[in-house]
C-alpha cells in the first residue's frame, strides 16, 4: 500500500486523466490577477441579507461557479458565511443548492471557486428561464444573529 | 518492470523517509520498519477525556506555553509562524499546513514525551460541535477563552455536513480542490481563488469557533491544529483512497517552505514535492481506507480478523476482489503492510527508441486487439498502464512532459483538459555534476482516457509533448525514450509476515 500510495502521489496524472472526472470539466487556471465581472456588484447586509439575481443565458450548462467577495465591512467580526443556491421563480427559501462559503480572516475579500453539484448541474442543463440566484448572508452561529453594521460586496457571478 | 517501478518508489520513498526521519535508520529495511509503524492520527471523539493523546496533547501545550520567548517552540511563536507566513486562496494552502501540522506534531511528542503522539482530529462534518476536552475548564490549556461558539453551538451540516464533504470530495481537479495556481516567482502569500473545500468548510470553521480562530493567530487556540488536521485527513482521503492525483507542476512541486522549526527549535527547510510523502512515511490516519464518513460506502478495515489475515499469509490476493468483502479485506491488508505489486496480464510495447524535441512531438503506435481494449475498458478490477522506459533524466529543469491518446495534432499549446490527454511526467532529478544524469521509467494510467475516448479497436497511436516550464528558457531541447510499454494487469498484494 505503501508503495501504491507513493506512486500515486508521484507519478500519477493530474486531474484530467482522473477516472472520477466524470461530471466536472477541469477549470482553466488563473491567477486570480484579473478581477472578473466587476460590472455589476452586489451588496448584503445584515439588514438586507439576500439577494436574487437573474442568470445569464447559457450556451452549454456551466459546472463552476466563481464568486468573488470584493469588500467586507464587519467592524464586530462577526462570524458569517454566504449561501448559493438555485431558485425557481417565485422561490423564497430552500432551490437547489449550491454551496456554502466564508471568508478568513472575517474581513478578507476573496474569491471561491465553487463545483456544481450534480442537481444543480441538471438543473442548469434544462431549462433554466425564470430560475435564478439566490446569494445570502448566514449567521455561522444561530445564537448570534447577524447585526449592522455588517457589509458584503461580491461581484456579479462567473458562470463556467 | 514490476522491479523498475517497485525500485523507483522505494528510491523515492526511501530517500524521503531518510530526509524526513532525520537519519532514524541505517539501512532501507529498518526505514520500511518505522514507516509501517508510523504514528496514527485519531478522531478525537474515539478518545476519552483522559486518553494518553490528549493528555500528552494538553502537557505539550502547557509545556510550549512555558518555553521562553526566544525559542522557536515557544506557543506564541508557533501561531506568529502562521500569522506571518501562511498562505491562503492558492494552491499552497494544503501542502504548506501539512507541514505546519507536522513539524507542530514533533515539537509535541518531544515536550509531551510520548513517543509515538500524533495529533487527533477534529471531525467537524460527523461531531459538528466542538470537542468536549476543549471546554474542559477555563483553567485547561486546552480551553480558548477568546471562543465564541459554545459546547452546544453546533456548525451548519450544510456547509461542513457528510454531503458537503462528499461533494467536495468528488471533486477531481487539483486546481479546483485545492484552490488556486501562483506563479513560482510570486510571494507564497499571492491570492488566487479558494477552493471549495478551502473557501468551504476550513474557513466556515475558523469563523464559527470564533474568537483567535477567526484570526491569523488562530493557532493560538490549541483547536487549531485538530481542526487543520481534518482538513490534512481530507486531503490525504482526497489522494488515497478517491485516488485523485496532485497538480504536478513544478511552480508547486519545488516551492520551499523555511519557516518552521523542527523538535528541537531548528530551522528547517522542506519543499511541497517532499511533503508529498508524509502521509506515507509520518503518519496515517485511524480510518484511511474508511470511506464510510467521507460519503461513500466502504467496510471500515477493523473488521479484518487477525486469524484470517495470517491464515492467508503469503497468498497473492487481488487488491480489488470479486465482492466488495474482498477488497475490503484486501484493502485493509494492504494498509496494514502487505506488499502491492502489478500483475500483468498482457504488454504490448514499441520496438525502437523514441525522440521528441521542443518543437517536435514524438508519435509511436501500439497495435492493440479490441478484446485487451475491452479489458482495459472494464473498470477498477482491470488497470491499463504506460510505462516510459529509458527516459533520459537531465532534463527535469528544462521541461515536463504531457503525454496524449490518439491525438496526431497535440502539441505544446494542446491543454491538459483536452479529452485525449492521458498525463504528465516529469522527474525531481537535478543533473548536478558529471554523472549525475541517468535513466528512469515513468507510469502513466491511461485507462481513463481509454474508457472517456470509448476506444474500442487499435492502434493506440502516443503523443510525447515537451512543455516547457512556465518563465524559462530551456537548454535541454530533446528528451529520449527507449521504450513505451502497454500494460494490462491489475494490482495484487502480497500479505506480508505480522
Amino acid at each position: 500500500m505503501i508503495w501504491r500510495a507513493a506512486l500515486l502521489l508521484l507519478v500519477a496524472a493530474p486531474g484530467p486523466a482522473c477516472s472520477c472526472a466524470a461530471g466536472h470539466e477541469p477549470v482553466e487556471p488563473h491567477d486570480g490577477t484579473e478581477p472578473q465581472g466587476l460590472e455589476m456588484e452586489v451588496e448584503l447586509s445584515a439588514s438586507a441579507p439576500q439577494e436574487r439575481l437573474p442568470l445569464p443565458a447559457f450556451a452549454t450548462a456551466p459546472t463552476v461557479l466563481q464568486l468573488a467577495i470584493t469588500a467586507i465591512d464587519n467592524p464586530k467580526a462577526q462570524a458569517f458565511a454566504v449561501s448559493a443556491s438555485l431558485q425557481p421563480p417565485g422561490g423564497v427559501e430552500g432551490g437547489v443548492p449550491i454551496g456554502t462559503f466564508a471568508p478568513f480572516p472575517v474581513d478578507q475579500p476573496g474569491t471561491f471557486v465553487l463545483p456544481l453539484p450534480a442537481p444543480a448541474q441538471e438543473v442548469l442543463a434544462g431549462a433554466s428561464e425564470g430560475l435564478a440566484l439566490r446569494l445570502a448572508l448566514e449567521p455561522m452561529l444561530p445564537e448570534r444573529p447577524l447585526v449592522e453594521p455588517l457589509r458584503v460586496s461580491l461581484a456579479e457571478p462567473t458562470w463556467q | 518492470m514490476e522491479r523498475n517501478r517497485r525500485n523507483f518508489i522505494k528510491t523515492a520513498a526511501a530517500g524521503a523517509g531518510w530526509a524526513m526521519l532525520g537519519g532514524c535508520a541505517s539501512t532501507i529495511q529498518s526505514c520500511q520498519e518505522i514507516i509501517e509503524r508510523r504514528p496514527v492520527r485519531r478522531n478525537i471523539a474515539s478518545l476519552s477525556p483522559d486518553d494518553p493523546v490528549i493528555e500528552a496533547y494538553r502537557a505539550a501545550v502547557s509545556a510550549m506555553k512555558a518555553l521562553p520567548s526566544t525559542d522557536r517552540r515557544n506557543w506564541t511563536n508557533q501561531a506568529l509562524i502562521h500569522q506571518n507566513y501562511c498562505p491562503h486562496e492558492n494552491w499552497l494552502f494544503l501542502p504548506w499546513h501539512r507541514c505546519y501540522l507536522l513539524y507542530f506534531e514533533r515539537i509535541c511528542r518531544k515536550l509531551s514525551g510520548m513517543e509515538d503522539f500524533a495529533l487527533p482530529y477534529w471531525n467537524w462534518s460527523e461531531q459538528p460541535r466542538i470537542p468536549s476536552a476543549f471546554f474542559a475548564s477555563t483553567f485547561d490549556p486546552l480551553f480558548d477563552p477568546t471562543r465564541l461558539a459554545t459546547p452546544t453551538s453546533t456548525a451548519a451540516a450544510s456547509a461542513v455536513g457528510p454531503s458537503v464533504l462528499a461533494g467536495i470530495l468528488d471533486e477531481p481537479n487539483f486546481l479546483v480542490y485545492g484552490s488556486g495556481p501562483i506563479p513560482a516567482s510570486a510571494s507564497q502569500r499571492r491570492r488566487s481563488y479558494y477552493g471549495p473545500l478551502e473557501g468551504g468548510p476550513h474557513n466556515y470553521i475558523h469563523g464559527f469557533v470564533g474568537g483567535n480562530m477567526s484570526t491569523y493567530m488562530s493557532p493560538l487556540d490549541p483547536l487549531f491544529w485538530l481542526h487543520h488536521n481534518m482538513v490534512e485527513r481530507t486531503w490525504v482521503h482526497w489522494n488515497l483512497v478517491r485516488e485523485h492525483p496532485n497538480t504536478e507542476d513544478r511552480a508547486w512541486l519545488d516551492r520551499e517552505f523555511t519557516e518552521f522549526c523542527d523538535e528541537d527549535g531548528n530551522p528547517v527547510t522542506i519543499s511541497v514535492a517532499l511533503s508529498l510523502l508524509f502521509p506515507v512515511i509520518s503518519y496515517r490516519y485511524d480510518d484511511e481506507e474508511d470511506d464510510a464518513t467521507m460519503g461513500a460506502a466502504v467496510a471500515p478495515a477493523a473488521a479484518i480478523d487477525p486469524a484470517q489475515a495470517a491464515k492467508d499469509r503469503a497468498m497473492w490476493l487481488r487488491l480489488s476482489g470479486d465482492t466488495k468483502a474482498d477488497r475490503d479485506a484486501n484493502a485493509a491488508r494492504a494498509q496494514q503492510g502487505a506488499r502491492v505489486d502489478l500483475q500483468v496480464l498482457e504488454r504490448i510495447a514499441t520496438s525502437t527508441p523514441l525522440s521528441a524535441a521542443l518543437d517536435q512531438p514524438a508519435v509511436t503506435r501500439l497495435m492493440v486487439d479490441p478484446p485487451l481494449l475491452e479489458l482495459a475498458r472494464r473498470g477498477r478490477d482491470v488497470r491499463a498502464l504506460l510505462a516510459f522506459e529509458g527516459v533520459g533524466l537531465d532534463f527535469t529543469t528544462d521541461f515536463s512532459v504531457r503525454v496524449f491518446l490518439n491525438h496526431p495534432g497535440a502539441g505544446p499549446d494542446t491543454p491538459p483538459s483536452d479529452p485525449h490527454f492521458v498525463g504528465t511526467f516529469a522527474s525531481f532529478h537535478h543533473a548536478h555534476g558529471p554523472g549525475a544524469a541517468g535513466v528512469g521509467t515513468f507510469l502513466l494510467d491511461v485507462g481513463p482516457t481509454i474508457e472517456r475516448l470509448g476506444l474500442e479497436e487499435g492502434p493506440l497511436e502516443v503523443s510525447l509533448v515537451l512543455a516547457p516550464f512556465p518563465d524559462r528558457e530551456p537548454t535541454e531541447r530533446t528528451l529520449e525514450v527507449a521504450r513505451i510499454e502497454l500494460q494490462i494487469g491489475r494490482d495484487v498484494i502480497e500479505v506480508s509476515d505480522p
